[in-house]
């Protein structure tokens, strides 16, 4: 019995054990790891250059997958910068010439552009319409975004340096859609012969080195002939890192140079690191609640607005995303060229909420704190995915919110594949959405794709004859003064509304090393656009 | 524990109480040899106790933010701190031990229940039942358990229920095999024989002959088996699958937390040190039940 007992304490002490060794095991691990994956890099990288100048080490938000702009534009064209669009943008979001110089419509349904002379491609072949031509057709015939963005018919070559373009309806938005990144002009010889894409030969400061399969690391090195003049930065060594947690671990143990979407609640303390520098700036992005008008009880206006009403944006901002973002005000961001400096955030008032509330019918007649409409407790299913950094603890936040006012909201997080599914079901009252608000840099493109009946990113089956009378009037409007006062007016009246309810707009942070200077952020990028003339020094 | 034997019908206890004197003697006498045992079932007994009261006892509601007051130390209003919404940890991790029993009682209870009868049938009545049923507790143990749950959730959502169904059935199966097992070694036995040649109907046979001597491992494996269940609820609800936001779960509390494990560990220290204990707690009193119950002792230990 004795020798029993002592084996129940043995038991206890090996559990203990166990659990400590484990503990400690796991630590040093990720600590060895981390160590070798430097050294190996360093080893690659010096091995490459034979001690030329380094490239930057750039921790990716996304696995890089593939690298065709026609689907893949976001990488190639704003990360790696090996392929450029034919229109860029300037910091408020006007269109400003890239491998385009002039664009000019010329019939409703066609646009002459000409394009830039003495550019070339990496193969040294000089860009010419026939070229561009290629890369939209193709652009538009593999991927039904991209043609759906252009409303893309075809193009013809009028010269070597002016190309025609027709598209299938009136688009007074087409410069804009050229903007997109999937819309990159690549040379005919970046596919085998059998027409599958092996090797991005594009225009850009960057030239495509090497890709490997196994890591996923993407190689660039500098464009000694761009056309856009000389290029600092001598490469790039790109990995995709998709967990925020190990991109701060990355650049904090010198793994990177340069990374992107640091957690909030680190941004502070990584900043105070010694070399280390984490800037936050707005991105064409907002987190908002995409209202799903199949059900009753959310097609009551006042309802939305108590919703609305009842969330603490600036609380949000400040202790849920760590004053990366700021509180909505309107649908656009400020740097926006169309943004309307009349717009008010939204303001938290939770007694008037709960006034809306009864006025539409809902009243906490049995006193458990929750609000009934015909004897049912009012519930809502508050769904979202958990990709984003922010979502996850802002829905919990929310869901709290909702509560205060005797809404019963279930709040149900999910990874996005199954919340986009959710979605599709129309099975959810408030979906929580990180949307980019400018793949096309135009105020129509969301109030078009999310208000509209039709619109593709209409979740929420929103339909409003009268409003999509108004867009249509609005969208063919080419007067640019005129088509922002159009559609100031109708983001007004969709704010008031309430047909999706804005939350905060969203933040990104850039974390470098102080090696690292001159970088200049593009704020009409997907998160962040890589820039050729940063200086790495040391 | 004493749950199962309470659904054994009252033509048993002519039987139990043949036996009640030296049964009951060698379990008080069995017990009082084992102080480690008594303190387990002392805390266990708290532990319950403080799940029941949870709503008496937790300073906070649980589910309450105060963003303000977020990833807070210990102070004397939050004696553990609060968590990345300010809601107070104390209460959540004491809710938190409610949702994480009640899954562990009810998985193992219906995976139990389940797997006795399962077992129990396929062996007594043998041939094509036998080969149906066995076949069947294979198909289920041919996939990992924890994969199979985690299937199964992916298939039909997140909720306390739909837990302990997945739980359950990727659980039972162990149970089903180990009960066949035990019945198989007792279905021969003379008595048994007799109770059939005197035309005993097979139900009666099973509850008051086989199951009562059949019964004692597969209660041990079902003691042993709470821990497992409740790790593997934490674990399922740390990957997002298990228990929606609004119900506080340790899994899923450390889960969110990890995002601010630098600047606020408290956010994960607590509900894995809650994990941890009552894990160990459960392994600790299941051994101790096992050395208690278990008269094979001498050949179990090569094992």
């Amino acid at each position: 019995m004795i020798f029993m007992t002592t084996r129940t304490h043995f038991t206890c002490l090996l559990l203990f054990l166990l659990i400590a060794g484990t503990v400690i095991a796991g630590c040093t691990n990720t600590g060895t790891q981390a160590g070798t994956a430097v050294q190996n890099r360093t080893t690659t990288t010096q091995a490459a250059l034979a001690g030329e100048e380094q490239p930057l080490k750039f921790g990716e938000l996304w696995l890089i997958t593939g690298f065709d702009p026609m689907n893949s534009g976001v990488f190639i064209t704003e990360k790696a910068i090996v392929t450029e669009a034919l229109i860029g943008a300037d910091q408020d979001f006007k269109l400003i010439p890239n491998l385009a110089t002039t664009w000019r419509r010329t019939s409703p349904v066609t646009w002459e552009i000409a394009l830039r002379e003495n550019v070339s491609f990496h193969n040294g072949q000089p860009m010419t319409a026939s070229e561009v031509k290629f890369s939209l057709d193709r652009a538009a015939r593999l991927n039904a975004q991209n043609r759906q963005f252009m409303d893309y018919d075809s193009s013809r070559v009028i010269d070597a340096h002016t190309i025609e373009i027709t598209t299938s309806k009136p688009n007074p938005i087409l410069p804009e859609a050229l903007h997109y990144p999937n819309m990159a002009i690549i040379h005919p010889d970046s596919l085998d012969a059998a027409g599958n894409f092996t090797t991005p030969i594009g225009t850009g400061p960057m030239v495509f080195d090497s890709f490997d399969q196994q890591t996923r690391t993407f190689t660039v090195k500098r464009n000694p002939h761009w056309w856009g003049g000389p290029v600092q930065l001598p490469g790039m060594v790109m990995t995709g890192i998709p967990d925020s947690n190990a991109r701060a671990l990355a650049i904090e143990k010198g793994e990177v140079d340069f990374t992107v979407d640091v957690p909030m609640n680190e941004v502070q303390r990584l900043n105070d690191l010694p070399g280390v520098t984490v800037d936050t700036y707005l991105t064409p992005r907002v987190y908002r609640m995409v209202v799903n008008f199949q059900r009753p009880a959310l097609q009551d206006k006042r309802v939305r607005q108590a919703i609305s009403l009842a969330i603490n944006r600036d609380d949000i901002v400040d202790h849920v995303l760590y004053n990366v973002g700021a509180p909505a005000r309107g649908l656009y961001i400020p740097s926006m060229a169309w943004f309307n400096t009349s717009m008010q955030a939204l303001p938290y008032d939770p007694e008037k909420a709960k006034a809306l509330l009864a006025e539409a019918g809902y009243r906490d007649t049995n006193g458990d704190g929750i609000v009934e409409k015909d004897g049912r407790p009012f519930t809502i299913d508050l769904v979202s995915a958990q990709e984003r950094p922010g979502l996850p603890p802002m829905s919990e936040a929310i869901g709290q919110y909702l509560k205060e006012i005797g809404i019963d909201a279930r709040v149900e997080i999910m990874a996005s594949a199954a919340s986009t599914d959710r979605q599709k079901a129309m099975n959810y009252d408030l979906l929580m959405v990180p949307a980019n608000i400018a793949m096309i840099p135009d105020p129509g493109y969301i109030i078009d794709t999310w208000f509209r009946t039709d619109g593709y990113a209409n979740s929420g089956k929103y339909s409003n004859p009268t409003l999509d009378a108004r867009i249509d009037d609005a969208k063919q409007t080419d007067d640019l003064k005129e088509r922002y006062a159009k559609f100031n007016k109708i983001e007004a009246d969709i704010y008031d509304e309430m047909i999706s309810i804005p939350l905060a707009d969203y933040g990104v942070t850039i974390a470098h090393k102080d090696t690292v200077t001159g970088y200049r952020f593009d704020p009409t990028a997907h998160d962040l656009r890589m820039d050729a003339n940063m200086t790495l020094t040391g | 524990m004493s749950e199962p034997l309470t659904t054994i019908p009252p033509v048993w206890k002519p039987k139990a109480e043949q036996t009640a004197e030296t049964s009951s003697g060698r379990w008080r006498r069995e017990i009082r040899r084992r102080p480690g045992f008594q303190i387990g079932l002392v805390l266990l007994g708290l532990l319950v106790a403080a799940a029941i009261c949870a709503p008496l006892i937790a300073p906070y509601n649980p589910g309450t933010t105060n963003l303000k007051e977020k990833n807070q130390g210990p102070s004397s209003a939050h004696p553990w701190g609060t968590d990345y919404l300010g809601r107070d940890l104390f209460s959540r991790t004491l809710y938190g031990a409610q949702t994480s029993l009640l899954i562990a009682f009810m998985t193992v209870g219906i995976a139990f229940a389940v797997g006795t009868t399962v077992g129990c049938m396929a062996a007594y009545y043998g041939g094509i039942v036998d080969e149906g049923l066995s076949r069947c507790v294979d198909l289920f143990l041919a996939f990992p358990g924890i994969i199979f749950s985690l299937a199964l959730l992916g298939l039909i959502g997140a909720g306390v229920l739909n837990m302990v169904l997945a739980l359950a059935l990727s659980q039972w199966a162990t149970y089903a095999r180990l009960m066949r097992g035990q019945v198989l070694s007792v279905k021969n036995m003379d008595y048994v024989l007799s109770a059939r040649t005197g035309g005993l109907p097979d139900r009666l046979i099973m509850v008051r002959h086989l199951v009562p001597n059949a019964i004692m491992p597969v209660l041990i494996l079902a003691t042993l088996d709470i821990g497992h269940v409740i790790l593997a609820t934490a674990g399922l609800s740390f990957l997002g699958l298990g228990i929606p936001p609004g119900i506080p779960e340790w899994g899923a509390m450390i889960g969110a937390g990890k995002e601010f494990i630098r600047m606020a560990p408290l956010n994960v220290i607590v509900p894995g040190l809650a994990i941890t204990g009552v894990v160990l707690l459960f392994n600790i009193l299941g051994e101790g039940l096992r050395e208690i119950l278990d008269t094979r002792e001498e050949q179990v230990i090569p094992l």
